[in-house]
């Protein structure tokens, strides 16, 4: 019923018509967008229930010579969770938008959904070309929309642009090797020639740049700097679309090319590279940990959770066993929203406490939230709980699965990092908890005002939505993630 | 000597994209990091246009008579796939550009300068 494509072409074809719109009705942007991105969800969500694997060629062109997309549930899925992120940060900064920044709304819109684009694009995309041309166009987008901000935001933006771009030049550079040696840049063809190269040089050089590539997108620890920078000082509507999205669908990327092409024999079979990537992300996740644990403000604490977040992701490729697998990929659709979570959380914290749309955000400030805004606090509480991994929810099922299969493969190190950071988070919860309940001296000099409930709302469908997560967890792993393991 | 001259290409390509990377990490001026990151571009457009180039070919287009019952020998043709691909990344190479361009102006308009130790010590300040 519903084309694939139509998934990349709605969110492409309203930016144009956001552009076109607002020279005069700048008001109604916003819900061309609005109106735009539940188009998607709608058919993402269709797509997830009814139809299995698709394949689309652009054009007419037989999928070898022309680009292919080529559509699986676990990708529907992934369409529909950061589609559904987007909505929510959407409908929660509205306000903030309509106040800060009224004269820039028309490219703040246009922006946002060609970066809605891109990420579609690169769930979706079978074509290792393509798949750079939507990195770039995600990556525009996002360094021009992080430039949004404070004092710092510039210049944290335009580092972000020469890391970033120097990141998605060595995945050219890795895509330039592999069609050296397959002659193709469709996946299945490139995938199906590889597996006879048993050990070509050329294709160790080119998964070295494509790591390096990709890691920088990720933020994986080594090549994470930029991260908490460009998203500490962006405005925050900005900084909660693309934490909660952006490092998530490179994660996919990663595993899309890791298993797809590659093989996951490719690295647990290959005992020194496996070591090696085993000690930079347990770096990763024990830095990270650090890292949050001395931080005095709480939306910089904020992003090196994400840092943690996507080592966990990352080290459930490398142990590579299946359950890990699944592990990380069951990772990557929750942590989608736990990251969304945490960062409406921040957005409401900085209304509540100032005027301006960016401020510092300290411990202290906490005490004030709570005295104002219990529902809030209560909901920063709850998903600061599925960040430690309490039994019931969606961060306990992929810790949990993550440990024990990293004890059966016998990696020790991811093990213990694992530990380590699940007692960060525990000591980093206190410390919210204690700063929420108890006074401090600091804490009487702002004036605060008071958050009207449709800036919480979001907030509390996020947790309905993670509590969903964990109730059909079972059903997830077996209809959606299980189909594509084995396709791949 | 001669291995030499048959890799030239790619000895090139080493050093530019090196070149790139040392203006990009050492150069304290915002404005050469951006040069930087052109030449490291510009590398990777030389890497894959070596890839197409083969010896004594000619452009990629078939004569109008010569149709399917010819037998068409690929090694007088160069592959056309890199070229297109690199039209592709030129093109976003130049919005790149054009982005880093847009965000240096700004940032001189905010701090009156553009050496990056400057600006730092103009944030710290503050």
């Amino acid at each position: 019923m519903f084309d694939i494509v139509n998934l990349i072409i709605i969110p492409l074809f309203a930016t144009i018509v956001v552009r076109i719109v607002g020279l005069k009705y700048r008001n109604i942007t916003f819900h061309i967008t609005l109106f735009s991105l539940l188009l998607v969800l709608f058919i993402a969500t269709f797509n997830l229930f009814n139809i299995d694997v698709v394949s689309y060629v652009m054009g007419g062109f037989s999928a070898y010579k022309g680009i292919e997309l080529v559509g699986s549930k676990f990708s529907y899925a992934l369409i529909s969770a950061i589609t559904l992120a987007a909505l929510l940060s959407l409908i929660n900064s509205s306000a903030v938008i309509d106040r800060h920044f009224n004269l820039k709304k028309v490219n703040y819109y246009s922006l946002y959904l060609l970066a809605m684009s891109g990420f579609i694009g690169l769930c979706l995309t079978n074509d290792l070309f393509n798949l750079y041309v939507f990195l770039e166009v995600t990556s525009l987008s996002s360094y021009a929309l992080l430039s949004l901000g404070n004092k710092r935001s510039y210049l944290s933006s335009f580092n972000y642009l020469l890391i970033g771009s120097v990141g998605a030049s060595f995945y050219l550079l890795s895509i330039g090797y592999l069609y050296s040696i397959t002659g193709s840049l469709n996946f299945t063809e490139v995938s199906n020639i590889i597996i006879n190269l048993d050990s070509s040089i050329i294709k160790n050089i080119a998964f070295a740049f494509f790591i390096v590539g990709i890691f920088i997108k990720m933020a994986v620890f080594p090549f994470h700097f930029w991260l908490p920078n460009s998203y500490h000082y962006a405005i925050n509507p900005v900084s909660s679309l693309f934490a909660s999205v952006g490092t998530k669908v490179s994660a996919f990327i990663f595993i899309k090319i890791l298993l797809g092409i590659y093989g996951i024999t490719f690295i647990t079979q290959n005992y020194d590279l496996h070591l090696l990537l085993e000690i930079l992300v347990s770096l990763a996740i024990i830095f990270g940990g650090c890292f949050a644990l001395i931080q005095n403000r709480i939306k910089r604490l904020i992003t090196y959770i994400i840092v943690i977040e996507i080592g966990y992701i990352v080290a459930g490729m490398i142990i590579g066993t299946d359950l890990s697998i699944k592990a990380s990929m069951y990772h990557i659709i929750s942590d989608v929203f736990i990251t969304l979570g945490l960062f409406l959380f921040v957005t409401i914290l900085s209304f509540i406490v100032s005027d301006k749309h960016t401020v510092n955000l300290n411990y202290s400030q906490l005490y004030q939230c709570f005295k104002k805004s219990k529902l809030a606090s209560w909901g920063f509480i709850i998903i600061m709980l599925v960040v430690i991994g309490l039994p019931p929810t969606p961060g306990f099922i992929s810790k949990w699965l993550l440990l024990t299969s990293a004890y059966s493969a016998e990696s020790y190190i991811i093990f213990g990092s694992l530990i380590f950071s699940s007692i960060v988070t525990v000591v980093i919860f206190f410390r919210i908890l204690e700063s929420m309940l108890f006074k401090t001296e600091f804490s009487n000099e702002l004036t605060v005002r008071k958050v009207n409930f449709s800036m919480v709302l979001p907030l509390y469908v996020v947790i309905f939505i993670l509590a969903i997560l964990s109730i059909y967890s079972n059903e997830l792993f077996e209809n959606v993630i299980n189909p594509f393991i084995e396709r791949i | 000597m001669e291995i030499f001259l048959e890799q030239i290409n790619y000895i090139v390509f080493l050093i530019l994209m090196l070149i790139g990377v040392y203006a990009m990490m050492i150069k304290n001026n915002l404005m050469k990091k951006v040069i930087g990151l052109i030449i490291f571009q510009t590398s990777i457009i030389l890497y894959f246009i070596s890839l197409a180039y083969k010896d004594h070919a000619s452009i990629p287009i078939l004569a109008h008579h010569s149709g399917a019952d010819h037998h068409i020998d690929i090694s007088h043709y160069d592959n056309p796939v890199p070229h297109a691909l690199m039209l592709t990344a030129i093109v976003v190479g130049v919005a790149t550009t054009g982005l880093a361009l847009a965000l240096i102006q700004r940032i001189y308009e905010r701090f009156n300068t553009l050496e990056e130790d400057q600006i730092i010590k103009i944030l710290k300040d503050k």
